[in-house]
């Protein structure tokens, strides 16, 4: 197989991050709610724009991912569902089979796909990202295994990004990005327009239809980036799927990873250094998904929480 | 403002005289934190464990997925060799016998009923005869899924990609973390101590494979001055998990300090820019976990 010259990521993957807090729910109510019952539930998980480098995209659960929709301030939503497998058989059987994942997954592909053709997704940016996270527990044991998806529906040929230097945008049109995500939630999406009178400001993706701009330079796509890698965050997909079908063309995306240029003056006299990242996408009217999905499923990770469930070990190992 | 260092809320400020904070004082300061680094933010917490007298979505400040890509034995012998002048930055001398062991038992409920076992060295004792699972034997407990691992990622893993200019038909394949240097992370928590009435700082680790640190593990992250003294496992006070913190014994006096040094300097003494010298401090024990927090101290 021939060597392309600089092989890279089209897209970082996330990776599960449920807490000590979000198993411990877990197990409590599988104990006493759900028992046998293997039904699909409903949670809420979320991730950060990126604030350091070289760490994990991470996409957090917490205790209260079962019942409350609301995520922290500043943090971007993610809705999805928990497929919690009651034996390590039938989470074996399940992964193991390629029609049984794809079937699972059918409906939130069928609902992106839908949010992106109707528009809705552009009132609601959520839409586009949906998780399944499968796991197993083994109660007795503490032992608790788990993998995510977060399906991104497949186009006709691969995404390719072409990196512009961050400069073209620099450290004051930054700012005023980091800021305005603060100050309003835009849902992990927005835009960055730029008019002659006001200069730069952002605008909800709702705008995307009729905003007027002198060059579409003067439109790009802000994407809320967990990525600290090279390559923007696996969420990206479908919002470029998105923008493809309603303003075509080939568009800026600032991946954005400076939330802490929205605090006050911190840096030294030369200047913060900028790690969102600037790219051109060719977002070509023909990139329309057929509707089959990149599922992208994480690595099977396991961990043993004995430390700190079993109550006696707690107790005996509390100084 | 003047004013404010003076008076607050509940009209019993001890910030002049001891370094310490009231519930009021602790929310302007954290305030001041999240607003000048907002990768600090404020959380409600578990609503069973919530405070009455803080705010109700400000129970305590978290920043998440911090890097901490070395361990401080690398650190520690460049350190000896350092007498900082700053020397506000360690506590003041605490006598191994009698005052450090008065320090860890006074806060702790769930004292365990083996602790006057003997020391193990400088290291905090952590309990060796029970049935916690070293790494080694854990590992081989755990299901292994690495057959099935495979073959998702072969059938509908995450892809490596193309280079940009490459055809269709030149797809390299590679594993989806090559290339990623792999680093332990950290979530860092800020909590209000009822009793030291003083900011707290808890430490929660993972692996570099994202999987919970051992206490051990995290002390590795610790100054060794400090390890023995002050790093404690409990209860977090709004999340219940067991989690590591810094005692915050001594935390009054570490400000206190500073707020004479201010003084001395003919400034104003500022309760809201506690948590800004409290992370200061913070990094001095914990020098290799690289949170966001680089400032000169503005009046």
């Amino acid at each position: 197989m021939a060597q392309p010259a600089a092989a890279t990521k089209d897209f970082e993957p996330l990776q599960a991050a449920p807490d000590v807090g979000f198993w411990q729910e877990l197990s409590q109510r599988k104990l006493d709610l759900w028992r046998l019952d293997s039904s699909n539930v409903p949670v809420t998980a979320f991730y950060e724009a990126s604030q350091a480098s070289r760490v994990p995209a991470k996409c957090f659960l917490q205790k209260d991912a079962f019942q409350d929709t609301r995520v922290p301030v500043g943090a971007v939503k993610v809705v999805g569902e928990l497929k919690n497998f009651n034996t390590e058989e039938e989470f074996r059987a399940f992964l193991g089979n390629a029609d049984a994942r794809q079937s699972c997954l059918a409906e939130a592909v069928a609902q992106i796909s839908s949010a992106i053709a109707s528009g809705k997704a552009l009132q609601e940016p959520w839409q586009l990202r949906r998780l399944l996270l499968c796991s197993f527990a083994d109660l007795k044991k503490y032992h608790y295994s788990y993998l995510l998806t977060l399906p991104a529906l497949k186009t006709p040929k691969p995404w390719q990004r072409v990196r512009e230097p961050i400069e073209d945008l620099g450290p004051e049109v930054l700012a005023l990005v980091a800021k305005g995500l603060r100050e309003k939630d835009f849902d992990g999406l927005c835009l960055l327009t730029r008019a002659a009178d006001v200069g730069w400001s952002l605008r909800p993706m709702a705008d995307l239809l009729n905003v007027k701009v002198e060059s579409e330079d003067d439109l790009i796509l802000v994407f809320v980036d967990p990525s600290s890698e090279e390559a923007p965050a696996w969420s990206l997909q479908n919002a470029l799927v998105l923008l493809a079908k309603h303003r075509p063309g080939r568009r800026r995306v600032l991946a954005f990873r400076d939330p802490q240029l929205a605090g006050a003056s911190g840096y030294t006299s030369s200047g913060p250094q900028l790690r969102s990242l600037l790219f051109r996408y060719a977002l070509d009217a023909e990139m329309e998904s057929s509707g089959d999905c990149r599922a992208g499923w994480s690595k099977i990770a396991t961990v043993d929480l004995t430390r700190f469930l079993d109550s006696k070990m707690v107790a005996a190992n509390a100084v | 403002s003047t004013v404010n260092a003076f008076t607050s809320a509940s009209g019993e400020s001890k910030f002049l005289e001891s370094g310490t904070l009231t519930p009021e004082e602790f929310v302007e300061a954290g305030d001041q934190l999240t607003f000048k680094f907002p990768t600090w933010r404020w959380e409600a917490g578990d609503a069973n464990l919530r405070a009455s007298y803080l705010p109700q979505e400000q129970q305590y400040l978290i920043t998440r997925n911090v890097p901490c890509r070395d361990r401080v034995r690398a650190l520690d012998s460049a350190l000896d060799q350092i007498k900082t002048e700053d020397d506000w930055l360690l506590p003041p001398e605490v006598s191994t016998s009698g005052a450090s062991k008065d320090c860890l038992q006074d806060v702790d409920d769930l004292a365990s009923p083996k602790e006057g076992k003997a020391e193990v060295g400088p290291v905090l004792n952590f309990n060796a005869d029970d049935d916690f699972l070293g790494d080694g034997a854990k590992a081989s407990n755990l299901p292994d899924f690495s057959d099935l691992d495979k073959q998702l990622q072969e059938e509908d893993g995450y892809p490596a990609a193309s280079a940009p200019a490459a055809p269709a038909s030149v797809i390299v394949a590679e594993a989806p973390d090559a290339n990623i240097l792999k680093t332990r992370t950290y979530d860092l928590s800020i909590t209000y101590d009822k009793y030291y009435r003083t900011p707290r700082l808890w430490l929660f680790g993972y692996n570099e494979n994202g999987d919970p640190l051992t206490p051990e593990e995290v002390y590795e992250d610790v100054l060794s001055d400090y390890k023995s003294r002050t790093v404690t496992v409990d209860p977090h006070p709004l999340t219940g998990t067991p989690t590591v913190s810094i005692h915050p014994c001594q935390h009054a006096q570490v400000m206190k300090k500073v707020i004479d040094d201010w003084i001395e300097q003919g400034l104003t003494p500022r309760h809201d820019l506690a948590l800004f010298v409290f992370l200061k401090f913070i990094s001095s024990v914990v020098p290799t976990i690289n949170y966001d927090f680089t400032m000169e101290i503005e009046f």
